[in-house]
C-alpha cells in the first residue's frame, strides 16, 4: 500500500473522526498491527484518548483486534479498505433510498452512523425520525417490516460476538446467524419507549451494513448500464433479468454464471407491463447480444429453448479496457487512444506496422508511443535478432499492454486525485477560516437564539452580521466545495471499476 | 544520447540496461528532430495543460449524495467519535469561546457493549465522575452558556464571564489528566476500577447477572 | 486517329533509332542520326532520345571535343554495365535484391562489406549512370531508400495515397476518419429509425468498404482517388477509435457497423488530476503540489 494511500486514509478520518483519531490511524497505518503500549509510545497522546478512539474505530469496524501472546492485550491492525469505504456511504444511502424507499434508507443511515446496532434500538430509532418528519400513519412493525428484508436480503448482517468472555474477546458469527433476525415483539417496544427501564429482549445482538451486497448491486447496476448503453434499454432489461436469475443458482462472485434458460427470462419479462418490445423481440435481443464481439453472453446449451451464460469476469475485463482507453483518450487525444488500441488488438506490433496501421505521422505516432511507454500504459518487449551472415544485431521493439499493471496505475492515480482535491479542498476552507469561522459562530448563536424564542428582527440583526462581500466569499467557498465533494464520488465510482477487475482477477 | 556512436563499429554486444539507438528511434527519442520540447528544454514548471477534464453531468441524484455526505459528517463532527486533541495548556486553548461551547454539547461519553472490545481499553474515569457529580451538569449547562455567549456577542464584554467558563474548563480537564495511564501492567483487573455510574442504562454487570442469552 | 498515327510513327521511329545504335557499339552522335533518319524532325528526336535515356536503353557519352555521344545498353547486360567495377556490380545486385522496397545505405554496407566511403562512391556512381535511384522513405525520415532506377516505389515507401511529397497528409486522413464514422452513425441511425427488431437494425446498419467508398467519391472531398483498399485502411482506424466494428461476413467482406461504448465517461476523467501530465511530479511537498496547483485553480473558476 502506497504512501499516498496512507494519507488518503488519514484526511478521510480526520474529517469524521477529528485529529486524534487520525494520529493513530496514521500510526496504525504504519506499522500494520500494533498492541496498545506502542501505540501510546508512536502517538504520544494520552492513554484515555487511545482508548477511547480505538473503541471508536473497532465500533466503526476501522479497526480489528486480535489477542497477543499475552492473552490479555490485544494487537491492533487498520481496516484499510473500510475507510476507504466511507467515501461510499452516500451511494449505499442513495442506493438503498431507490431500491427500498426511504425508511429502509434511513435504516441503513442509522446504522452508517452508529456503526453496528441492535434491531429494536434500530426501529425504536428510525420510528423517532420519522415520526419528528411528520410521518403520523407509520407504524412500528413497518420499519421493522422494512428491517426484516434488509436482513432477509443480506444487505444488513449479524456482528460477530464473542462466545466466550475473554479479555481479549474472539469474535465470530456462524453462517446461519448472519440472516436470522431474533424474535422482536413489537409490544416490547412499545413499552421500552414509554419506559426506559424496560428491556429490549435483543440488545446485544447488533447488526451492521453488509458493504459486499450492495457491491453486488453496484456490480449488476454496471452491467446493466453498460448493456443499455451498448444496446438499448430493452437489452439492459433482459440482461438485468439475467443476472436476478443467476443468483438462484450462482455463487455471487462466480466468474461466470450457471446457465440460465432464456424460457425462465422470457416468464419473468412477459410479467412485467413495461416489457413489451423486448418480449417481443426477445429471441432476436438474445441473439445480437450474444453475438456481439464482446460476447458477455454465450449459449451454454440448447436444451429447452436454450440457456445461457455471463461472463461476469469477461465483463469487467472488458469495462477495464474500455475505462483505461477513455482516461488515455482524455489525458492525451484521439491518437494516442487509437495507438493503445492497437496495442491492445494487436500485442507486440511493432512500431512501424503501428504507424502505418493507425495512420498517424511516423513522428507524432513515436512521439505518442514513447508518452504512453513513459506513463506506464504500454509496455515494452525487446527483441534481439542476429541477422544472417553477421550482418549487425537487430533490436526490435515490440509495444505490449499489461492491463493489470495499468489498472493498479490508474487506481493509484485515484488515490492521489482524492488526496490532492481534499488537500486543496482544506486549504481552500483554511484560506477563508475566518469567514467560515463567523458564519459558524453565527449559526450557533441563531440556534441558541432560536431555542429562546428570539424575535425575528433579532435574529436578522444577528444575521446582518456577516457582509455582502462575505456572503459572496461564502458562497464561492461552498461552491468550490461541492466541486471537491463531487469529485471525491465520481472517483470513487472509477475506483468501484477498477477494483471489480482485480477482484475478478484474484478469483483464479 | 550521444549522436556519431553507431554507424562505425564499436557497438560491441556489451549488453547494457538503457536503450540501445535503434529501440531509442523506435521510440522517438534519439534522433535530433525528435520531440525537442520534451528533452531538450528544462521543463515550465506547470507546462499549460493543454487537455481539459470532461465537466461534470449535473444530476440529482448527484446533489442529493452530496447531501447525504455532508449529513454523515456533521453528524461525526457533532458526535462523541469526534475526539478532539486535549487541551494540554492554556496557549493551547481554542481562541473562541464557541469552539469550546461546540466541544461540549456531545461531551458524554459513549456507551460500549464491552463483550465487543478487549477489556484494557475500558476507561477507569467513570467511578470519579460519579463523585464529582459532573455528567449531568455539563449538558445543562450548555443552554445557559450558549444564552451567555449571546450576551458576548452582543456586549462584547467577556472578561468576567469567560474566566467562569474557563474554571469550569480546567476543572473538566483535570479530571481527564488525572486518568492513570500507567494501567497497561494491570492487564485484567479491570472489574476493580471499572463500574457503571447506574444512570445509564446497559452495562456489562446486567449481563452477568442474567447469565448468557443464548 | 491523327493521334494514334503520330504515335505509332513514333514507335516506328524509336525502333528505328535503337537499332540504328545498336549496329554501332562505339556510339551514334548527332549527325549519324541525322544521316540515317533525315526525316525525322528535331522536336521529335528530342523527346524520343530523352525517352529512352530515361528507360536506360541508351547512356549519354561526351566526346573529347564536346559532342555528344548515344550508346545503346544492352538490358541483358545492365547488372555488368560496361565501365563498371566488381564493387558496383555486387552493390547494384544488393539494390536489385531489395525490389521495389529499396534497401537502406547502412544495410547495402553490411551486405557489401564496403567501407562507408567506397561505397558512397560506387553508389554515387550507379546514381549517376542511372542505375539506381535514392527514394525518401516515408517510414523514417530523412532514411533513403535505394532501388533499380527503373522501379515505382512500393506503397510502403511512398505511403502510398496519405502522402505528398513524404509528408504524411494527417488532416487528410482526419478527416476521411470522421466521414467514414459519420457514414456508419448516419445508417445505424437511419436502421433504428426503421425498426423492425434488433436484428433488422443491426442487420441493416453493416456497411462494407464499397458502400463508404462511394459516398466518400460522392462527397468529392478527396484530390487523390482513392481505393477501395485506402476506405478500409481510413476505416480500420475508426475501429481502433472504438467507434465502429469490424465483422467479416459469409463472402469474406468486411463489414463495418457504428457501435456505442459500454461505459461512459469515468470520473477520474473528470478530474484535473486525471488528465494530467505531470501528476507524477506533484507530491504534498514540494513546488509542484495540490495547494499551488494552477490546474486546479483554474477548474475551480470555472463553473
Amino acid at each position: 500500500m502506497s504512501v499516498i494511500y496512507g494519507k488518503v486514509v488519514s484526511l478521510i478520518i480526520s474529517e469524521r473522526f477529528g485529529p486524534v483519531v487520525e494520529k493513530i490511524v496514521s500510526f496504525l497505518f504504519k506499522c500494520q498491527c500494533s498492541p496498545l503500549l506502542y501505540i501510546k509510545r508512536g502517538t504520544e497522546l494520552p492513554l484515555s484518548k487511545i482508548k477511547e478512539s480505538l473503541c471508536v474505530l473497532i465500533k466503526y469496524r476501522l479497526v480489528n483486534f486480535k489477542p497477543n501472546k499475552n492473552e490479555n492485550l490485544a494487537n491492533y491492525s487498520l481496516n484499510v479498505e473500510n475507510v476507504l469505504l466511507m467515501l461510499r456511504y452516500p451511494y449505499y444511502l442513495n442506493h438503498a433510498k431507490k431500491l427500498f424507499g426511504d425508511q429502509s434508507e434511513m435504516i441503513i443511515e442509522e446504522v452508517l452512523q452508529k456503526g453496528f446496532c441492535s434491531a429494536s434500538e434500530l426501529i425504536i430509532k428510525v420510528f423517532d425520525k420519522l415520526c419528528n418528519n411528520e410521518e403520523r400513519s407509520l407504524t412500528l412493525s413497518q420499519v421493522k417490516e422494512k428491517l426484516v428484508y434488509l436482513v432477509t436480503a443480506k444487505y444488513l448482517t449479524r456482528v460477530p460476538y464473542a462466545k466466550e468472555d475473554k479479555p481479549v474477546p474472539l469474535l465470530t458469527v456462524d453462517e446461519k446467524e448472519l440472516t436470522s433476525l431474533p424474535n422482536i415483539d413489537i409490544k416490547t417496544l412499545v413499552m421500552h419507549r414509554k419506559d426506559n427501564s424496560v428491556e429490549l429482549p435483543d440488545k446485544n445482538i447488533y447488526w451492521t451494513v453488509n458493504f459486499d451486497r450492495f457491491h453486488q448491486d453496484m456490480r449488476d447496476k454496471i452491467i446493466v448500464a453498460a448493456f443499455n448503453k451498448k444496446f438499448d434499454e430493452n437489452a439492459g432489461e433482459i440482461i438485468k433479468i439475467f443476472l436476478r436469475q443467476m443468483y438462484i443458482r450462482t455463487d455471487p462472485w462466480a466468474d461466470v454464471s450457471n446457465p440460465v434458460p432464456a424460457l425462465e427470462v422470457k416468464d419473468i419479462l412477459r410479467k412485467q407491463i413495461s416489457a413489451s418490445h423486448s418480449l417481443a423481440f426477445f429471441d432476436q435481443y438474445i441473439n445480437i447480444i450474444s453475438q456481439e464481439t464482446s460476447s458477455l453472453l454465450r449459449k451454454a446449451g440448447e436444451a429447452s429453448g436454450g440457456s445461457y451464460q455471463i461472463f461476469l469476469k469477461e465483463a469487467f475485463t472488458q469495462f477495464a479496457w474500455e475505462l483505461v482507453e477513455q482516461i488515455v483518450l482524455e489525458k492525451y487525444d484521439s491518437k494516442a487512444a487509437r495507438i493503445f488500441r492497437l496495442v491492445k488488438l494487436k500485442p507486440y506490433i511493432e512500431p512501424d506496422q503501428l504507424q502505418q496501421l493507425a495512420m498517424i505521422p511516423a513522428k507524432d505516432a513515436k512521439k505518442l508511443s514513447y508518452q504512453l511507454y513513459e506513463d506506464n500504459f504500454l509496455h515494452i518487449q525487446e527483441l534481439r535478432k542476429a541477422s544472417a551472415n553477421n550482418g549487425p544485431v537487430k533490436n526490435f521493439t515490440l509495444f505490449h499492454i499489461k492491463l493489470e499493471s495499468v489498472v493498479r496505475m490508474l487506481l493509484e492515480t485515484c488515490y492521489k486525485t482524492l488526496f490532492n482535491t481534499m488537500t486543496r479542498c482544506n486549504h481552500e476552507k483554511l484560506q477563508n477560516k475566518r469567514i467560515i469561522d463567523k458564519k459558524h459562530r453565527i449559526d450557533t448563536i441563531l440556534m441558541g437564539m432560536k431555542a429562546q424564542n428570539a424575535t425575528e428582527e433579532q435574529m436578522a440583526d444577528i444575521e446582518d452580521m456577516i457582509t455582502l462581500p462575505e456572503k459572496e466569499i461564502l458562497e464561492n467557498i461552498s461552491r468550490i466545495i461541492k466541486k471537491f465533494n463531487t469529485v471525491e464520488l465520481e472517483i470513487d465510482q472509477t475506483i468501484f471499476m477498477l477494483q471489480m477487475f482485480l477482484v475478478y482477477q484474484k478469483v483464479n | 544520447m550521444s549522436r556519431g556512436r553507431g554507424g562505425r563499429g564499436g557497438r560491441g554486444g556489451a549488453a547494457n540496461k538503457s536503450f540501445t539507438r535503434d529501440q531509442l528511434n523506435d521510440l522517438g527519442v534519439g534522433n535530433k528532430d525528435a520531440l525537442p520540447s520534451l528533452v531538450t528544454q528544462p521543463p515550465s514548471l506547470y507546462p499549460p495543460l493543454e487537455r481539459k477534464p470532461v465537466p461534470f453531468t449535473p444530476s440529482l441524484e448527484t446533489d442529493y449524495m452530496l447531501i447525504l455526505r455532508r449529513d454523515f459528517i456533521d453528524h461525526m463532527q457533532l458526535s462523541s467519535s469526534y475526539i478532539k486533541i486535549p487541551f494540554a495548556s492554556k496557549s493551547n486553548q481554542p481562541e473562541q469561546e464557541i469552539d469550546k461551547l461546540v466541544a461540549q454539547i456531545h461531551s458524554t461519553k459513549e456507551k460500549y457493549d464491552w463483550n465487543f472490545f478487549p477489556s484494557e481499553l475500558r476507561p477507569k474515569l467513570l467511578a470519579k465522575r460519579i463523585k464529582k457529580g459532573r455528567g449531568q451538569k455539563l449538558d445543562v449547562n450548555i443552554q445557559e452558556r450558549l444564552n451567555v455567549l449571546e450576551k458576548l456577542e452582543h456586549l462584547k464584554n467577556a472578561v468576567v464571564i469567560k474566566e467562569e467558563a474557563e474554571d469550569e474548563l480546567e476543572e473538566e480537564m483535570e479530571a481527564e489528566e488525572n486518568e492513570p495511564d500507567e494501567e497497561m501492567d494491570e492487564g485484567t483487573d479491570y472489574a476493580n476500577n471499572y463500574f457503571d455510574n447506574g444512570e445509564n442504562y446497559e452495562d456489562e454487570d446486567d449481563n452477568l447477572d442474567e447469565g448468557p442469552i443464548y | 486517329m491523327d493521334e494514334q498515327t503520330s504515335s505509332q510513327n513514333e514507335d516506328n521511329n524509336e525502333t528505328q533509332l535503337i537499332e540504328l545504335a545498336k549496329t554501332k557499339p562505339e556510339g551514334i552522335s548527332n549527325s549519324d542520326i541525322k544521316e540515317h533518319m533525315p526525316s525525322l524532325p528535331m522536336l521529335e528526336l528530342t523527346t524520343i532520345i530523352n525517352k529512352l535515356l530515361k528507360n536506360g536503353t541508351l547512356e549519354l557519352f561526351k566526346t573529347k571535343d564536346n559532342n555528344l555521344l548515344y550508346k545503346f545498353k544492352d538490358p541483358s547486360k545492365r547488372g555488368n554495365v560496361k565501365g563498371a567495377d566488381n564493387e558496383e556490380k555486387i552493390v547494384y545486385k544488393i539494390v536489385e535484391e531489395a525490389g521495389n522496397k529499396g534497401i537502406w545505405i547502412r544495410d547495402i554496407r553490411f551486405k557489401s562489406n564496403l567501407n562507408m566511403t567506397q561505397l558512397n562512391k560506387v553508389v554515387k556512381s550507379l546514381e549517376t549512370k542511372k542505375l539506381i535511384k535514392a527514394v525518401k522513405s516515408v517510414s523514417a525520415s530523412k532514411k533513403k531508400v535505394y532501388m533499380l532506377f527503373e522501379l515505382e516505389p512500393d506503397n510502403s515507401v511512398t505511403g502510398g495515397a496519405w502522402y505528398q511529397d513524404q509528408d504524411f497528409e494527417s488532416e487528410f486522413v482526419d478527416v476521411l476518419n470522421q466521414q467514414c464514422h459519420r457514414f456508419l452513425v448516419e445508417r445505424l441511425e437511419e436502421a433504428t429509425k426503421q425498426g423492425g427488431g434488433p436484428l433488422l437494425v443491426r442487420n441493416r446498419s453493416y456497411a462494407s468498404a464499397t458502400d463508404v467508398h462511394k459516398f466518400i467519391s460522392d462527397l468529392g472531398i478527396s484530390k487523390v482517388s482513392l481505393s477501395i483498399a485506402d476506405i478500409e485502411s481510413i476505416l480500420y482506424t475508426v475501429v481502433l477509435d472504438n467507434n465502429a466494428e469490424r465483422i467479416t461476413n459469409t463472402n469474406g467482406i468486411f463489414l463495418y457497423k457504428a457501435t456505442n461504448k459500454f461505459l461512459t465517461v469515468p470520473g477520474l476523467a473528470k478530474t484535473t488530476c486525471g488528465v494530467c501530465l505531470i501528476i507524477d511530479r506533484c507530491a504534498n511537498t514540494g513546488l509542484v503540489n495540490p495547494r499551488a496547483c494552477p490546474y486546479l485553480t483554474e477548474w475551480l473558476e470555472t463553473s
